[in-house]
């Protein structure tokens, strides 16, 4: 795995507005073909930052409810089990 | 020396700006109503500079080199980075010897900021100095934090670090009357499955605690609970050090709930508040 040169790879296309932009750093061939196929699920499998893959996404061109759908798919929301104040008071 | 004439916090949403209209009406004109009223303050103040503090957002780090905090002393900062935000591009007035002196006192003050003299601003700052500077043009000193990266650095630290920063205001050596802004959260999700949903009771919690000066009821949250209400939540740290800088040195904080709207199309609790710093001249 080399989350570091996906997450790289993914920074550089944002940065430069270019979802073309050649992978300037080693990937395997999982993120290799999330990259080319826009597999959002699968990027957000390999780990990618949240942030980061917020900011792919808009590159991309997916709106909103789309990546979420595609999220959701791979990885539905938790129940909420955490204690918090907030619901309590 | 330089004054602290306003303390106050909003929410920013890219598509606050970019895609305004998206929002019911009437949230759209209740939340920027609010705003207006900090501009016309913020003019009746004779601002002269606005320090603002908000959160990175992979705009001018990466995970190779990521401070916790950082100091905009540059001459100017070119924004916003986002071409499709609705704000013109340019470069943005910074206040460098304001900014240097802030730094100085920070770091001799115990908090280890790190600097830059080539920020770039994102809409983390441009939507809320936009709507708060209108026509005129009041130089920025950028703050920025890290609200997104594990390890976070503490709540109760975004406090300190605004106790310090209102001293390290008051002690820099130009006649600035400064706004402090925080701009960022309330509770949204950038980027996990629950991109779009808001957490309006959190939102409403941390607005009535700040409101009654009950900040140790936030800052004893873990981070685990803040995610609760989303990722982008933690930047309450934001809200946090304006917070801190207002009810520095044994002043009375309170604030003013100015407005709250839980607008679904910019995925983000949109809320604005200011504090009160009226009669602490003779506490400080």
């Amino acid at each position: 795995m080399s989350l570091d040169g996906l997450q790289r790879t993914m920074f550089a296309r944002v940065t430069a507005g270019d979802r073309a932009l050649a992978p300037g750093h080693p990937l395997d061939e999982l993120e290799r073909l999330a990259l080319d196929t826009d597999d959002v699920g699968a990027l957000w499998q390999l780990g990618v930052h949240p942030v980061l893959l917020n900011s792919y996404c808009r590159l991309i061109g997916l709106r909103r409810d789309q990546y979420r759908a595609l999220l959701e798919a791979v990885a539905p929301p938790a129940d909420r089990a955490l204690e918090v104040p907030w619901r309590n008071s | 020396m330089a004054q602290l004439v306003m303390a106050a916090c909003s929410s920013h949403a890219p598509m606050m700006l970019a895609a305004r209209d998206s929002a019911p009406e009437a949230q759209r004109v209740a939340f920027f109503e609010a705003l207006a009223r900090l501009r016309t303050e913020i003019h009746t103040l004779d601002v002269t500079a606005m320090v603002v503090v908000s959160n990175e957002h992979f705009t001018n780090f990466f995970l190779d080199n990521f401070p916790q905090l950082c100091v905009g002393i540059g001459e100017s900062c070119f924004g916003p980075v986002e071409p499709w935000l609705g704000v013109p591009q340019r470069q943005w007035p910074g206040r460098p010897v304001l900014a240097e002196s802030l730094l100085g006192s920070l770091v001799h003050g115990g908090v280890d900021a790190a600097f830059s003299s080539r920020l770039s601003l994102d809409h983390g700052i441009v939507s809320v100095a936009a709507e708060l500077m209108g026509e005129r043009d009041i130089p920025v000193v950028p703050i920025i934090q890290n609200c997104a990266v594990t390890p976070l650095s503490p709540l109760a630290r975004a406090v300190e670090v605004g106790r310090v920063l209102r001293d390290a205001i008051e002690a820099a050596p130009t006649d600035d009357r400064v706004a402090l802004i925080g701009a960022g959260g309330l509770s949204h999700w950038v980027g996990p499955p629950r991109v779009g949903d808001i957490d309006e009771d959190f939102d409403r919690w941390v607005l009535s605690h700040l409101a009654s000066g009950d900040v140790d009821v936030i800052t004893a949250l873990s981070d685990a609970q803040v995610n609760e209400a989303g990722n982008g939540a933690h930047e309450i740290r934001s809200w946090l050090t304006v917070a801190g800088a207002a009810g520095a040195g044994g002043a009375e904080l309170r604030g003013e709930v100015l407005a709250y709207e839980a607008i679904h199309s910019w995925i983000t609790g949109m809320g604005v508040i200011r504090f009160d710093l009226a009669d602490q001249g003779a506490i400080r």
